[in-house]
């Protein structure tokens, strides 16, 4: 369970500091705002749960200051043409390197990397795809579902500093679902969230233990893919397939992320906050 | 030329004397402890151990400043019967073992404080910071067990900051200073 501080700092800053900048984005039609909110809502959350030192500790602190170039290349997708997705790899070799070679060898520095590159130039075909077909509402709340399931699953796995990052970032992008429509960012906005899941799973993978399996890293990946089969769905009115491509992701993601989401309902349910961390 | 021989025999006998007052001991995992204790809820103290710490320590009666104390121990030794538990300490959210693996200790000085008590002065790495730190070590015992093994006791009670070695901990749950009881005992080498 959060405690207040913490749904504070971790989900309503953010959530509040993008839903500003997304609104003037909204406003003078600046897509690249719709990333910049993303960017500044998950900086400063995660900055007021624990400023990190410039020499990060570990990999999740890695990810903080990896969000700051990330999103100001995002920004510039417009004219990169979603280059900038190729960074997942980027960021997947700078989290992993600390841990090498005791439970990092080569192959997955550059084997996990190269993959996740991929992988990302098939979200931004997709998103390019689903965006003309649903409208960028529904995929910002897609990648916010994804975002956050993973925060969910990688808290459960005993990393709470990492599951409350993946909350945060799923806060920081929840508003912009209003406002990326007009603003026009949503393909911006893969970018920067691809990044930050990317960095999620791979420290709840690789950092923590028992951590989450391959499966379900795998599966949370790929999970907003999901919303280009939505985009075929053969119905008429587009918000009908958006929904029906939204429902898809939420469902493939409820599936992986339900059972501990269901731990993390009963340890709530006890009255002090942390007693039911260790059931 | 009698004289000159005993003479030399005396000599050499006290050099070999003195050079025997340092004697250097081998941790026994088996019979020593690490025990930390930490402040939980801030309403009572929680224990648990690291076990099976390793290192050797020196102990010169004669002079004190010629003792030295090395030891390591793994964190993923971490025990505090809980195994989710012991998983979350080992995460990043606490020691990063997987970055992390070993907290060392290596002393750099060492003085007479009072009889059979040491101030030790060295350096602490943990969680991939490295700090100086005073400790204060009780000589327990020296003796032989079994017969003809020579053994050491030593102990050591000190408290370390969690921020002062970046470990981000959980703020309200935990406090952030640790008591650390070390009580090693050493075979002779």
């Amino acid at each position: 369970m959060l405690s207040h501080d913490e749904i504070l700092k971790a989900l309503l800053v953010p959530a509040i500091v993008s839903a500003l900048i997304g609104a003037v984005g909204c406003w003078r039609r600046w897509a690249w705002a719709t990333p910049l909110a993303l960017g500044a809502g998950f900086l400063l959350g995660y900055w007021l749960m624990r400023a990190p030192a410039w020499n990060p500790s570990d990999g999740s602190e890695r990810l903080y200051w990896l969000a700051m170039p990330v999103a100001l290349l995002a920004m510039l997708e417009r004219w990169t043409r979603g280059w900038t997705v190729l960074l997942a790899g980027a960021v997947a070799i700078v989290l992993m390197q600390p841990l090498y070679p005791r439970h990092a060898t080569v192959s997955h520095l550059w084997g996990l990397s190269l993959g996740l590159a991929g992988v990302g130039a098939l979200h931004w075909l997709a998103g390019r795809f689903a965006e003309a077909r649903l409208g960028a509402g529904w995929i910002v709340a897609a990648w916010a579902v994804v975002l956050g399931g993973a925060g969910v699953l990688v808290m459960s796995s005993n990393f709470r500093a990492m599951g409350l990052t993946g909350m945060t970032a799923a806060a920081a992008t929840a508003p912009l679902v209003v406002f990326a429509g007009r603003a026009g960012g949503a393909r911006a906005l893969v970018a920067v969230a691809y990044a930050l899941l990317v960095g999620v799973l791979i420290n709840g993978r690789f950092y923590a233990d028992p951590g989450i399996t391959w499966v379900q890293l795998g599966l949370l990946i790929g999970a907003p893919l999901v919303l280009a089969a939505g985009a075929l769905v053969p119905v008429k009115r587009r918000w009908v397939r958006g929904a029906m491509a939204l429902l898809a992701v939420l469902i493939l993601v409820g599936f992986i992320v339900g059972p501990a989401a269901l731990a993390a309902k009963k340890a709530a349910e006890n009255p002090d906050p942390y007693a039911g961390y260790y059931p | 030329m009698k004289q000159f021989v005993l003479m030399a025999a005396l000599l050499i006998g006290g050099l070999a004397g003195s050079a025997k007052a340092a004697d250097t001991y081998t941790v026994d995992p088996v019979h020593s402890s690490l025990i930390f204790r930490i402040k939980h809820a801030n309403v009572g103290y929680f224990y648990g151990r690291i076990n099976d710490p390793a290192g050797t320590f020196t102990l010169d009666a004669a002079d004190a400043s010629k003792s030295a104390f090395e030891f390591t121990v793994a964190v993923n030794n971490i025990d505090t019967h809980n195994d989710k538990r012991d998983a979350h300490l080992k995460s990043p959210d606490f020691f990063n073992e997987k970055q992390y693996p070993t907290i060392a200790f290596k002393s750099t000085s060492v003085k007479k404080a009072a009889d059979n008590k040491l101030e030790v002065t060295g350096d602490l790495t943990l969680h991939g910071v490295t700090k100086s730190i005073v400790v204060p070590v009780e000589l327990v015992g020296v003796g032989e067990f079994p017969k003809g093994t020579g053994r050491a006791g030593i102990e050591a009670v000190f408290t370390i900051k969690t921020s002062d070695f970046q470990i981000k901990g959980m703020p309200g749950a935990l406090g952030e200073e640790v008591r650390l009881m070390v009580g090693l005992e050493g075979v002779k080498k």
